[in-house]
C-alpha cells in the first residue's frame, strides 16, 4: 500500500468521524477499540497492508493529531455537557485518576524490582512503571455519553460518572507530562533538572495558549483556524524537538487559551466537532502501530501487561469506594461502583501512543499494547455493567432499547444535566435551536 | 484579515500584534538555541506552525504600509528562512512541498470557479487582445532586452545560440503568478472590471505559457545545438496533455458538483483529498494538475448552482494553506543569489515591467476596455513565482550546458517580482476601488451556530 493511499484512507475515516460528532449518536464502541483493531489487522503485524516504515513517515501527523485531541481536551477541561464541573467531582475525578495510575505504576514497579526483565534496566523500568500509571489512570467521558444515548439516561449517579470522567483527564496528560520532563531529548544542548523540564512544558503550553488568545482578538474567517493550527503545530514541533510531551503541552495550551479568551464559547463550538474527524484515524494508526513482538519474546512482559490490567482494576475499585464515601448520592451503586470506571478510551491511546513513539522498543510497544489492551477490558467489562447498575438505581429506561440512530439523537450529558435538576419531567427530545448544530 | 472601518486595528492591536510576534520568533530561535541541528520531523512541523503565525502576524503589520497580506508572509519567510535568520533550515523547507501541492490544486479549482462563462463572454474581446499581445511582445520585447544584455552564463555561445537563449527567456518573462492574484484578490474581496480581467487573464496566460514553452523549446533546441533537426514531437505530448487535464478537469467538476449537490458535507476533508489524492493521479498520467484543476472550478461554477458554495468552501480551506505556500516561497527566496544578480536582475525586472505596462495600455486602447482596466490592467501582469521558476527549472534540465545559470538569474528575477508584484496590484485594486470590506470576525460568531468545519 503506497502512502498516497494510507492518506486517503485516514481521510476516508475522518470523513466518517466528522459526521459522527461528540459524542451525540452512539455508534461504534465507546472506546473506538474497533479502529484499533482494523488498524492492527491492515499493520505489518497481521496483514502487513500498511508497513512499518509508512507508519514511521505518518509520525509527524500522528503527533499533529494526539495533540489536537490533547487540545480539545484542555479547552473543554473541567466541563461536562457545556457546564462547569463541580468543584467536589472534579477534585474526586483528579484523585481517583492518580489512585489508579499510582496502585498500578507501584505494582508495576515492585514486580519490576523483584523479576527483573531482560533488555528492561532500572531507568526503563522506572519508565514503564510511570508510564503505564498514566496510560490506564483515566475513565473515558465517551462511555457515559455512549451509555446515555442508547438508554437514556439521567440521574445523580450517571451526573457523578459524566463529571468524574470529564475532570480525570488532568491526571494521566499530567503525569505522561511529569515522566517525559525526566527524560530529555539527547539532543538538547541544554542542562536542566526534570522539574524545569517540566516546567518549560507548563511554560511552553502557557504560553502558545496566550499567544493563541492574543492571534484571535478580532481574527476573522480562515485567520481562527490559522491561529489554532499554528500554535498547535509550533507548540508539536517545539515539544517534540526538546523530547517534552506533546500532548501534556497542547493540553495546557487548551487550558490557558480558554482561560485567556474571552472567545473560550465560540472556539469550543468550533473546535468539538473536530474531535471525532481527528481520533478515528488515530486510533487506526495507533492498532497498525501495535507490536506484539516484545510480548511475544518475553513473556514476562505478559505478566506485566497482566498485572497492569489487575492494577488498573484494584485502583477503580478503591476509586469506587472513595466514591461511595465521598456522594451519598452514589452509595446505592454498590461495592462493584469502580467496575463501571473501568472503561478507557482516547486520553489512554493517546497516553499510550506518544510513549511509544517517544520511546520506540519494548517500553514503549508494552505501553501501546497496554493501553489498547485497557480499552478492550474496558469495553468487554464496563460499559454493560454500567448499563444494568444505572437500570438498577432506576436512571436508564430499561425497556428502552438502542435509540436507531441518528434519525433520533438521544439525550446527551448536557440533557442529562438538565434532568438531573427536574427528575420526573419528560425525557429529553431532540435538540433545541440553541445548542450546537454538528 | 482584510483591514475595515469595524476590525480595523488600532496601534495598540497593532502593538500586541508586534508582541506576539516578538514571542513567536523568541520560541523559535529558543528551539533552535535549546536543540542545534536538530533535523527530525519535529523541525518540519514547527517551521509550519511558526510560518503560519508569523505569515499572519506580519501580513497584519505590513497592512499599515499598504501593503498586501502576502507580502508580509513572503517576509515572514525570508526573514526566518535559511537564508536570513536560519530559523527554518533548508531541509525543513523543502519538507514543506506537500503544502505546495495543496495550495496549487486549491488556487487553480478557485481561480476556475471564479470565472463566470457571462463574464468572460462578455471580456472575450478583451482577454483576446491581452493575451496575444503580451504573448508577442512580451516573448520578443524581452527576448530582445536578454539578447542585448547577453548575461555572462551565455557568453560564449554563438549567435544562434544567444538567440534561442533569448526565446527561451521572453517565454519565461511572460509567466504571471495565478497564485498571487488569487491572495490579493482573496484578501480584498474585490469585484469589479479590473478584478474580473485580472483573473482570467492570469489564469487564460497559464495555458497559452505551456503551448508557448513548448514552442520556444522546438524552435530553441535547432539553434543551440546544431545539426539537430526541427521537431515537433512535444506537440504531439502536449496535445495529450492539454486534452486529457481538460477532460478529466471536466469529468472532476461534474463528479464535485454532484457531491455538492446530493450532500456537500466535509469540504475540508474532500478538497484535501482531492489536493493530495487527484494531484498524484495527475502526474501519474503526466497530466497538468493546473489546467485540470483549473477546468474542475470552472465546471463546477459554469455547469451547476454550486459555484458559490464551492468558491467559499475552498476560501475557508484556502485561507491557512496560502500563508504557508507564500511563507515558504518566501523561505525559498534565495537571497545570496539575488545579491549576485542583483544588477541584470533589476535590468530585466525593470524592462519586463515597461513591456507590461505599455502593452497592457496598448491592447486596452484596441479592445475599447473600461477605465478601470486601461488605467491598472498592468497591476495583476508584475507578479511572478512558482510557475516562471518551473518553467526555468524545465529549461535548466533541457539545456544543461547554460541551464543552471538561467535558472539562477530567473530565480533573482521572480525574487524580485514576487516582492513588488503583489504590492503593486493591491494599489491597482485600491486606485480602482473594487477593494470590498472585511469578513465577519470570531466575536460575531459568538452567537451564531456553530462554524462548519
Amino acid at each position: 500500500m503506497s502512502a498516497i493511499v494510507l492518506l486517503m484512507g485516514l481521510l476516508l475515516l475522518s470523513y466518517v468521524g466528522s459526521l459522527i460528532i461528540g459524542g451525540r449518536t452512539a455508534r461504534g464502541l465507546p472506546s473506538g477499540v474497533e479502529f484499533i483493531a482494523l488498524g492492527f489487522a491492515v499493520g505489518p503485524h497481521a496483514l502487513g497492508l500498511v508497513e512499518r516504515p509508512m507508519i514511521a513517515e505518518f509520525a509527524p501527523i500522528v503527533q499533529v493529531a494526539l495533540g489536537w485531541l490533547a487540545f480539545v481536551v484542555g479547552l473543554d477541561f473541567g466541563r461536562a455537557g457545556g457546564r462547569r464541573v463541580r468543584a467536589k467531582p472534579m477534585a474526586l475525578g483528579v484523585f481517583c485518576a492518580l489512585l489508579t495510575g499510582g496502585t498500578v505504576a507501584l505494582v508495576v514497579n515492585r514486580f519490576l524490582a523483584y523479576v527483573p526483565v531482560p533488555g528492561i534496566n532500572e531507568t526503563n523500568g522506572l519508565l514503564l512503571a510511570a508510564g503505564a500509571g498514566a496510560v490506564t489512570a483515566e475513565t473515558t467521558r465517551f462511555v457515559v455519553q455512549w451509555v446515555a444515548v442508547r438508554w437514556n439516561v439521567k440521574g445523580p449517579v450517571s451526573t457523578l460518572l459524566v463529571e468524574i470522567a470529564a475532570a480525570d483527564d488532568l491526571a494521566p496528560l499530567v503525569l505522561a507530562g511529569a515522566v517525559f520532563a525526566f527524560m530529555p531529548s539527547s539532543t538538547v544542548a541544554l542542562e536542566m533538572h526534570a522539574g524545569g523540564w517540566f516546567l518549560l512544558s507548563l511554560s511552553l503550553g502557557g504560553l502558545l495558549g496566550t499567544v493563541t488568545a492574543l492571534l484571535l482578538r478580532g481574527a476573522e474567517g480562515y485567520a481562527v483556524w490559522g491561529a489554532l493550527i499554528g500554535t498547535l503545530l509550533l507548540g508539536v514541533g517545539t515539544s517534540t524537538r526538546f523530547g517534552l510531551c506533546t500532548i501534556f503541552v497542547t493540553f495546557v495550551m487548551g487550558i490557558a487559551l480558554a482561560g485567556v479568551s474571552p472567545h473560550r464559547r465560540a472556539l469550543r463550538r468550533m473546535v468539538s466537532p473536530t474531535e471525532r474527524a481527528v481520533l478515528y484515524p488515530m486510533l487506526l494508526l495507533a492498532g497498525a502501530h501495535l507490536n506484539l513482538g516484545p510480548l511475544l519474546e518475553n513473556r514476562m512482559l505478559v505478566a506485566v501487561l497482566a498485572l497492569v490490567l489487575m492494577g488498573r482494576i484494584a485502583g477503580k475499585l478503591l476509586s469506587g469506594f472513595v466514591l461511595r464515601a465521598a456522594v451519598p448520592a452514589a452509595r446505592p451503586a454498590g461495592p462493584l461502583l469502580g467496575i463501571v470506571l473501568l472503561s478507557s478510551g482516547p486520553v489512554s491511546v493517546s497516553c499510550g501512543f506518544v510513549f511509544a513513539l517517544r520511546f520506540p522498543g519494548k517500553v514503549g510497544d508494552t505501553l501501546l499494547v497496554c493501553a489498547a489492551a485497557s480499552a478492550v477490558l474496558g469495553e468487554l467489562v464496563s460499559t454493560f455493567a454500567l448499563k444494568n447498575l444505572l437500570t438498577q438505581l432506576g436512571e436508564a429506561t430499561p425497556a428502552a432499547m438502542p435509540t436507531p440512530l441518528p434519525l433520533a439523537p438521544g439525550p446527551t450529558a448536557e440533557d442529562m444535566f438538565a434532568t438531573t435538576r427536574t427528575r420526573g419531567s419528560e425525557p429529553p427530545g431532540p435538540r433545541s435551536e440553541k445548542e450546537p448544530v454538528t | 484579515m482584510s483591514a475595515g472601518p469595524k476590525h480595523g486595528k488600532t496601534w495598540l492591536g497593532r502593538g500586541v500584534d508586534l508582541l506576539s510576534l516578538m514571542i513567536l520568533f523568541g520560541i523559535m530561535w529558543g528551539a533552535t538555541f535549546v536543540a542545534p541541528g536538530y533535523k527530525g520531523e519535529a523541525a518540519v512541523l514547527a517551521a509550519l506552525g511558526f510560518l503560519l503565525l508569523a505569515g499572519t502576524l506580519l501580513s497584519e503589520l505590513v497592512e499599515v504600509l499598504g501593503m498586501p497580506h502576502l507580502s508580509g508572509y513572503l517576509f515572514a519567510g525570508i526573514i526566518a528562512g535559511p537564508y536570513v535568520l536560519h530559523l527554518i533550515e533548508k531541509d525543513a523547507v523543502k519538507h514543506l512541498e506537500p503544502v505546495n501541492t495543496l495550495a496549487i490544486a486549491l488556487i487553480a479549482l478557485a481561480g476556475g470557479a471564479e470565472l463566470r462563462l457571462e463574464t468572460l463572454k462578455r471580456g472575450l474581446r478583451s482577454l483576446v487582445f491581452a493575451l496575444g499581445l503580451h504573448t508577442i511582445l512580451g516573448i520578443v520585447g524581452m527576448g530582445l532586452v536578454f539578447f542585448v544584455l547577453r548575461p555572462a552564463f551565455i557568453a560564449n555561445l554563438p549567435l544562434t545560440g544567444i538567440i534561442g537563449v533569448s526565446l527561451l527567456w521572453g517565454v519565461v518573462s511572460i509567466t504571471r503568478s495565478p497564485s498571487a492574484c488569487l491572495g490579493v484578490l482573496s484578501q480584498t474581496r474585490a469585484t469589479g472590471p479590473l478584478a474580473r480581467f485580472s483573473l482570467a487573464f492570469v489564469m487564460a496566460s497559464d495555458v497559452v505559457v505551456v503551448v508557448m514553452l513548448a514552442t520556444a523549446i522546438t524552435l530553441a533546441r535547432p539553434l543551440l545545438e546544431p545539426g539537430t533537426t526541427l521537431s515537433f514531437s512535444a506537440f504531439r505530448s502536449l496535445g495529450h496533455e492539454i486534452l486529457g487535464s481538460i477532460s478529466l478537469g471536466t469529468t472532476l467538476g461534474l463528479v464535485l458538483a454532484a457531491y455538492l449537490k446530493v450532500s456537500g458535507r466535509q469540504l475540508l476533508v474532500v478538497l484535501i483529498a482531492l489536493g493530495f489524492g487527484a494531484t498524484e493521479v495527475l502526474h501519474y498520467l503526466n497530466y497538468e494538475p493546473l489546467l485540470t484543476f483549473m477546468v474542475a472550478g470552472f465546471v463546477v461554477q459554469n455547469l451547476s448552482k454550486q459555484g458559490d458554495k464551492f468558491i467559499h468552501a475552498i476560501e475557508e480551506t484556502g485561507g491557512v494553506v496560502y500563508v504557508v505556500f507564500f511563507a515558504s516561497a518566501g523561505a525559498h527566496l534565495n537571497v545570496p543569489l539575488l545579491k549576485d544578480y542583483w544588477a541584470t536582475a533589476l535590468i530585466l525586472v525593470g524592462a519586463r515591467a515597461a513591456i507590461t505596462v505599455g502593452t497592457a495600455r496598448l491592447s486596452a486602447v484596441l479592445a475599447k476596455d473600461e477605465p478601470s482596466i486601461k488605467k491598472y490592467g498592468w497591476g495583476p501582469l508584475i507578479s511572478q513565482a512558482g510557475v516562471a521558476i518551473g518553467i526555468a527549472s524545465v529549461i535548466a534540465a533541457k539545456f544543461p550546458s547554460f541551464g543552471a545559470g538561467f535558472r539562477d538569474l530567473a530565480i533573482a528575477c521572480v525574487a524580485l517580482n514576487e516582492m513588488v508584484g503583489p504590492v503593486l496590484f493591491k494599489v491597482a485594486i485600491d486606485r480602482a476601488k473594487e477593494a470590498k470590506g472585511p469578513t465577519p470576525s470570531l466575536s460575531d460568531a459568538e452567537d451564531a451556530p456553530a462554524p462548519s468545519i
